[in-house]
């Protein structure tokens, strides 16, 4: 019994005497890897556009239908969403939006910092949402892969070869 | 019959089946691109392959469309070799396939997208650039993406083999073979919507429906489409309170996988902006229960005062079969004697009535949509399929495709001209040259049955060849079939296509008859008529003797000014309706009622098979009407904005609540089996369920009616007006779609060469009709009767002048 007791009361007297590893926060900030899933942005690509499409592929993937998008067509052709909304009331930050992303639109950043007191505070929005750099991924374009003509003529894309001419008789 | 074992399992199938349809009935789905079951295979894709072990007991690789089934066949689509072969030409295919899967509407209904990531397949392994094509534009219904092209060559053996369209083929060779116009420009045929449906990738989509929503986000409803009698059965889809597109249901009774773009593109009624969404009593908004109790209580009182026969009750064809059964309950109780008309149109009324019972007395099997391409001698009389119901004209192209006969004796033909023996035959000489066929066909013996005379003059109408022609090949055919019009044929010759039904019925034949009924449930409306009763209420209307009224899905375009004046001075003037209208702002009280695809119900297609339906959506001001700028709507409601809106027959039967006290059906489970237990011919109903192939009417417990259909005036009256509907833009829901609007183009008269040629007609024309002066342009077609102007329905025309009348025509020149 007393051995027990003496035994207990060291592992006390030696934590005592330990580093502690509490981070003082908010004086202190953690630090978290460059993965980590915090608030979600949607980024533009290197022209300065907006590299969402409404595809429709996130709010898919999302597990509990955080995702509300309306899709429309732009004059030059450039397919956007019109309303894209979140709503971080129900995320629940597992990253599968990003990851479902085509155009690397939809990244996740570093930040946690998010709390609010109302709810409704915690629905964003394009105009919340949007930033105007490239996130994870300065230098990709999907407009320049895709294949249509609406950032570039067509066959000017980076994997297209100029419009064949089916009428031709040449080889 | 041969048997043979498919990757294990023993079947049988019918001689000639190939190994695709073999699969299908072993239960295993054979992938295919190319193949498609009524366009016929031809090894383009390569993508069905599979090994075959023969009675050689050698096994080679074949493609499962182009390989017929023999006996002792032995088939496995999953050995090594043939999965190889589907994974590779797979992956051949995606070397030239755009990166665009994001951006293409396709996406998520793809027959490509499914059958790569079946293979395995994830990354384009080789660095090849990409062949591209500039795309064309096609009209206002179909977006064009070549890129997306795996050349299976569907869309050009849908449009010109199976539909007959001109305009639009294949093109070059090797990996640049291009699928377009000669140049660019709307595709004239009226089925092109069907290459959204056939094409296995994105190269032609919905422009209407570009962008908005993926297919399975989409609330999708099984229903029928209302914008003619054939009744094809539909996939209407929405979200967020808005009705997004339409697609085709597979109904192998009715339609097969076959839409037209009437149906297809001529939704945009439903969100129409005017449309009325709320319930207004006496000029003011008011709730269902002010309204009912107001509108209860008036007829009530009208009945008790001036006696029910002062009521009138009319609803129209586009109305379901619950709320023309709702209408006719409503005249019970203490409003029995109300006078009830199922049409809103009284030359219809009367000549769907005489159809319907032309139909009945002939005493043979009814045409049923499905019939016709079966037929192996089908005559066509008294229309122009095309334009009345596009379907039937598609089905009869079919005919003559397989080899059968194809006979048309109707007025302005422009479809079935190229596979078909045709004459133009004025409507007033209809009735002649049907009876002069089943003199043909009963010999001697059958014209002295009939009282026929023999049309001995050539001039206009059918050639007596042709005639004798069409009787002796009905005669011969082992399935004979005769569909007729009903808006181009009077009395006479709605009785001479029944009789021509009876006298091919005597000479041994099974012929099947059938009818073109106007709107969606023309048939319906038809069987629950018991005489022409709107001409009566019509008059009395304009003589003031009806002192209420309640008008269900009613369009005033029919009845002259004195009968919409009169209109307002009614006491009571009950609306029910979807689409805004000058009906709707004089009545005393407004109910908004649903749209077909908003509702539960069903409808009799032309042939008299009962469908139901099941709404897609509920009706409300869609979400993107009540957007904050570009943000969804942030409001906090118990129900949708403008959500208030009942089924006709809900608000028909909460109306006879209001006024008779008995208590309202709760349910359309309920209605459908009062009226199945109130007439036999509704005993259908009970069973009716949305989804299914629907179930044909029993023609035996139509009630026999008394209807009196005029003869067309004789040909020789000068310029004989016709009104008939034109494939876009006549039909009453779909030309409120401004695309079709805009690729149906201004509505012209069409008059034979001769015609025009004595008027020195230059490109339009002036009418006197009615007491009124019409300018129109107006065209020369081939295909029209000498002596007659075929003027499309959605020509504003005078009330009240019959169809055919003589018309003063003058040349205009058209700026």
């Amino acid at each position: 019994m007393l051995k027990e007791t003496l035994s207990g009361l060291g592992v006390t007297l030696r934590q005592m005497f330990r580093k502690p590893v509490t981070v003082q926060y908010p004086e202190e900030k953690p630090k978290v890897p460059d993965r980590y899933r915090g608030r979600i942005i949607l980024t533009r690509d290197p022209s300065g556009e907006e590299r969402c499409v409404a595809c429709y592929l996130c709010s898919a993937a999302c597990p509990v239908d955080c995702i509300t998008i309306a899709a429309a067509e732009r004059e030059d052709g450039r397919r956007y969403p019109e309303a894209f909304r979140i709503n971080f009331n129900r995320c629940i930050f597992c990253g599968l939006c990003a990851e479902a992303c085509p155009t690397l639109a939809l990244q996740m950043t570093t930040d946690f910092e998010m709390a609010e007191t109302d709810g409704r505070e915690l629905i964003y929005e394009k105009e919340d949402l949007l930033v105007d750099h490239g996130g994870k991924y300065p230098d990709y374009s999907f407009w320049d892969e895709a294949g249509v003509a609406v950032t570039h003529a067509m066959g000017h894309g980076h994997q297209d070869r100029p419009p064949s001419d089916p009428r031709s008789n040449l080889p | 019959m041969p048997e043979i074992l498919f990757d294990g399992r023993r079947v049988e199938v019918e001689p000639g089946t190939n190994l695709v349809e073999a699969g299908r009935i072993a239960g295993v789905p054979v992938p295919v691109f190319c193949y498609h079951k009524d366009l016929g295979a031809v090894g383009a894709c390569r993508v069905c392959a599979c090994t075959v072990k023969g009675g050689d007991g050698k096994s080679r690789t074949v493609m499962a469309c182009m390989t017929t089934a023999q006996d002792g066949m032995e088939v496995t689509t999953l050995d090594k070799a043939s999965v190889a072969l589907r994974k590779y030409v797979v992956e051949w295919l995606m070397v030239n396939h755009p990166h665009d899967c994001p951006i293409c509407d396709e996406g998520g209904e793809c027959q490509l997208q499914d059958l790569t990531i079946a293979c395995g397949h994830g990354q384009r392994r080789v660095s090849v650039p990409k062949r591209t094509f500039d795309n064309q534009y096609l009209g206002e219904f179909i977006q064009h993406e070549m890129n997306r092209c795996i050349t299976c060559y569907r869309c050009s053996r849908f449009y010109q083999e199976y539909a007959g369209g001109r305009d639009f083929s294949a093109t070059g060779s090797r990996d640049r073979v291009y699928f377009g116009r000669f140049e660019p420009g709307p595709l004239e045929s009226p089925f092109s919507g069907n290459l959204v449906e056939l094409c296995p990738t994105g190269v032609f989509t919905d422009k209407l429906f570009r962008y908005k929503s993926r297919v399975w986000d989409l609330e999708i409803g099984h229903s029928v489409c209302p914008h003619c009698s054939v009744g094809c059965n539909v996939h209407p889809g929405a979200r967020h309170r808005e009705l997004q597109r339409v697609r085709v249901r597979e109904n192998p009774a009715v339609n097969g996988v076959f839409l037209c773009d009437r149906g297809q593109f001529g939704h945009g009624y439903v969100n129409d902006p005017r449309r009325p969404l709320a319930v207004r009593s006496q000029g003011e908004p008011a709730t269902w229960e002010q309204a009912l109790g107001l509108a209860g209580a008036e007829l009530l009182s009208v009945a008790h005062q001036h006696g029910a026969s002062r009521l009138a009750f009319v609803a129209s064809t586009r109305a379901a079969v619950e709320t023309h059964l709702a209408l006719e309950a409503l005249a019970e109780g203490p409003l029995l004697g109300a006078r009830v008309a199922h049409f809103d149109d009284p030359e219809r009324e009367m000549r769907a009535i005489a159809a319907l019972q032309s139909l009945a007395a002939a005493g043979c099997d009814p045409l049923e949509q499905s019939d016709i391409a079966r037929c192996d001698v089908l005559l066509v009389a008294g229309t122009s399929l095309v334009d009345e119901a596009p379907l039937a004209a598609l089905a009869a192209r079919q005919v003559a495709r397989r080899g059968g006969k194809l006979f048309v004796l109707g007025a302005g033909e422009r479809y079935l001209d190229d596979v078909a023996r045709v004459a133009a035959v004025h409507p007033a000489r209809l009735a002649q040259e049907l009876k002069a066929v089943a003199a043909a066909i009963g010999g001697a013996a059958g014209g002295a049955e009939l009282g026929v005379r023999a049309t001995g003059t050539a001039g206009d109408g059918a050639a007596p060849d042709m005639t004798a022609a069409i009787g002796k090949a009905l005669a011969a055919a082992k399935r004979p079939g005769i569909l007729l019009g009903s808006d181009l044929l009077d009395g006479p010759a709605l009785a001479a296509g029944g009789a021509l039904a009876q006298a091919l019925k005597r000479s041994g034949a099974s012929p099947r008859l059938g009818f073109v009924f106007p709107g969606p449930n023309g048939f319906g409306a038809a069987a629950m008529s018991r005489g022409t009763a709107l001409g009566a209420i019509l008059a009395d209307l304009e003589a003031g003797k009806i002192k209420a009224a309640v008008l269900v899905e009613c369009e005033g375009g029919a009845w002259d000014a004195q009968q919409l004046a009169a209109l307002r001075n009614l006491e009571l003037l009950v609306v029910l309706d979807h689409l805004p209208g000058p009906l709707h702002e004089t009545a005393g009280v407004f109910l908004p009622t649903t749209a077909t695809y908003e509702s539960d119900g069903a409808f009799v297609n032309r042939a008299g098979r009962l469908q139901a339906f099941a709404r897609a959506r509920v009706p409300g001001a869609p979400v993107h009407s009540l957007f904050h700028g570009s943000s969804f709507p942030r409001d906090y409601r118990t129900a949708p904005p403008l959500s208030d809106v009942r089924m006709a027959w809900q608000a028909l039967e909460l109306l006879r609540e209001a006024a008779a006290g008995k208590p309202a059906a709760r349910s359309l489970a309920e209605l459908r089996a009062a009226s199945a237990r109130a007439n036999a011919l509704w005993a259908p109903l009970r069973h009716a369920t949305p989804g299914t192939e629907g179930t044909p009417l029993d023609l035996g417990t139509i009630a026999k009616v008394d209807v009196r259909v005029p003869a067309f005036a004789g040909e020789d009256q000068g310029l004989a007006a016709y009104r008939m509907d034109r494939t876009l833009g006549s039909e009453l829901l779909s030309r409120r779609s401004a695309p079709i609007l805009k690729m149906a183009g201004p509505p012209a008269a069409l008059i034979s060469p001769a015609d025009a040629g004595k008027l020195g007609m230059n490109g339009g024309l002036g009418l006197s009709v009615g007491g009124r002066t019409i300018e129109i342009a107006a065209r020369v077609h081939d295909l029209v009767p000498e002596g007659t102007l075929l003027v499309p329905r959605d020509v504003e025309w005078p009330a009240g002048v019959k169809q055919g009348s003589a018309v003063q025509v003058a040349a205009r020149v058209m700026a």
